[in-house]
């Protein structure tokens, strides 16, 4: 209803009277003490009953539309997670070894070769949008196409991803289907599944303590003064513990400042510093 | 409880009679005033105070909403004349700043109010001869419909509420226009050429039946003898 609407008085009642628009609307409205032929302008329309369900109908409608747009968005999200994100992945392990990427719903999102004959064995296959138990299968005929599966030949299934249940429940799954699948062929291939060992894995995870014994410190030899320096060994070279209380052993300070380490089998092993500080090896 | 019984059939027969409606109406004036006297808290003044007439049309609505599950009428009633008169005393308070013409003057010692003061630019004689002359337009034309077996009221609950349905209505007479034949047709029969409007204006047969009453008040208004009538529906299209 416009504001600049005009209204003609056609009919006048004692509760209401019947205008006619200039846009060719018949309208009750509140009689202002109208006469016919009359022209006004603002009127209370009437409301009617059906207007008040419509407007309900209207309310409901758009509460259950936006309860219907917000379940299909968090079920989309859900389902969006559940067929198209990485999950976890199978390690199928002929002796091409070739490694399934898959969603929680199982479907195959990508195919690796881990080894040469692996990437051989999928060179030009089409995974997407098949399950994992139509690229096991078809993988396992391409194998035996390929002479990479005899008669006899073991297939290794191995599941990971940070749900236990998920790589036990995909490893079953994958065991019976290839099975029968192969069983269907009349082919003998035994398929394992190879759970991961959960003691080893928990010892690892624990914290790891190594004691290290400390070397016997030698006792500091009675008439050595307390004021010298300790001479440094260096780590690489065998330290050799001084049989007696320092007749052997030979330290010498010279006015350079150099210092002069040595023993009386200082020329057997032939090091030997001289007074310009530097050191050499002597044959 | 006769009465009761009474007042819901009498209810029950006036959502389709407009002048069972009017009696009803008329009846429960005393209802009618003391609820209007429960909001603005002193006696209303026929033609003058707005929630009178706020309160009668809102009385009419509780008639045509009426149930028999609903409880007692004039509990119901009062309810929805409350909800109503709450609604246009929000929409009041938009143009609370709005001077009334109804207010009396300011140091006047007189009894006379505002409205009584201002220079009314329209030429009232002239007003007078306008309205006669258009109310006699409008009876010729009530008479006139009355021939097809319908009345002003039955038009105005026939009438379109959506813009769409407004504007096929408004193809099926431009299509009548076209065609006058089709409008002389329907003068001469007393009934809607459906078919020949539905091959005309491409309009939906459906949306035609539906609102047949209204089509017979629009195109019969297009017809001679109502200047006044299609000179105030300027908006439609020609």
């Amino acid at each position: 209803m416009k504001k600049d609407t005009s209204y003609l008085v056609m009919e006048v009642h004692s509760a209401y009277a019947v205008l006619l628009s200039d846009d060719g609307r018949f309208i009750k409205a509140a009689n202002h003490g109208y006469q016919t032929g009359d022209v006004v302008t603002n009127i209370i329309p009437l409301k009617y009953p059906d207007e008040k369900k419509r407007q309900h109908r209207h309310i409901i409608t758009f509460a259950a539309s936006m309860a219907a747009c917000i379940s299909l968005l968090v079920f989309g999200v859900y389902e969006y997670q559940y067929i198209f994100r990485p999950y976890g992945t199978v390690q199928m392990q002929i002796n091409p070894e070739i490694e399934l990427t898959l969603s929680r719903s199982g479907r195959v999102l990508d195919l690796s070769g881990r080894n040469s004959d692996g990437k051989t064995l999928i060179d030009g296959y089409e995974y997407k949008g098949k399950d994992k138990e139509t690229v096991t299968s078809e993988l396992t005929a391409l194998a035996i196409q390929k002479d990479f599966l005899s008669e006899g030949g073991q297939i290794l299934l191995l599941a990971d991803s940070e749900n236990k249940d998920w790589n036990s429940q995909t490893e079953e799954e994958l065991q019976t289907y290839l099975n029968n699948y192969l069983k269907d062929k009349s082919i003998t291939i035994e398929i394992v599944a190879e759970l991961p060992d959960d003691d080893a894995e928990q010892t690892l995870t624990e914290p790891q303590t190594i004691t290290i014994p400390a070397p016997d410190t030698p006792e500091p030899a009675e008439d050595t003064p307390s004021d010298k320096p300790q001479p440094e060994t260096p780590s690489s070279q065998p330290v050799q513990q001084p049989s007696s209380s320092n007749n052997d052993s030979n330290y010498q300070n010279d006015n350079s400042g150099n210092s002069n380490y040595g023993n009386d089998n200082s020329n057997d092993s032939g090091y030997e510093a001289d007074t310009d500080g530097n050191s050499s090896y002597e044959d | 409880m006769n009465e009761l019984h009474d007042l819901a059939d009498q209810v029950y027969t006036a959502k389709t009679d407009p002048e069972v409606a009017d009696a009803l109406i008329r009846q429960y004036m005393g209802f009618i005033r003391a609820e209007t006297i429960k909001f603005i808290k002193r006696t209303p003044i026929e033609g003058q105070d707005e929630e009178l007439s706020i309160v009668m049309l809102a009385f009419y609505e509780a008639i045509l909403n009426y149930e028999r599950k609903r409880g007692a009428f004039l509990a119901f009633a009062s309810r929805g004349i409350r909800n109503r008169l709450i609604d246009y005393y929000r929409k009041e308070k938009r143009h609370a700043k709005v001077v009334s013409l109804h207010e009396p003057l300011q140091d006047d010692e007189e009894d006379t109010l505002k409205i009584d003061h201002l220079e009314d630019p329209k030429n009232e004689i002239e007003m007078t001869h306008q309205r006669a002359a258009a109310k006699e337009e409008i009876e010729e034309f009530e008479r006139q419909l009355l021939t097809f077996g319908i009345s002003f009221s039955e038009v105005a609950d026939n009438c379109p509420r959506q813009k769409r349905t407004l504007q096929a209505c408004e193809k099926v007479l431009s299509a009548a226009k076209q065609n006058p034949d089709l409008l002389n047709e329907m003068l001469h029969t007393k009934k809607l050429p459906i078919t020949a409007l539905v091959q005309h204006s491409g309009v939906d047969k459906k949306t035609i039946e539906r609102h047949r009453k209204y089509l017979i008040a629009i195109l019969l208004a297009f017809t001679n003898g109502y200047e006044i009538i299609r000179g105030h529906l300027y908006h439609l299209s020609p």
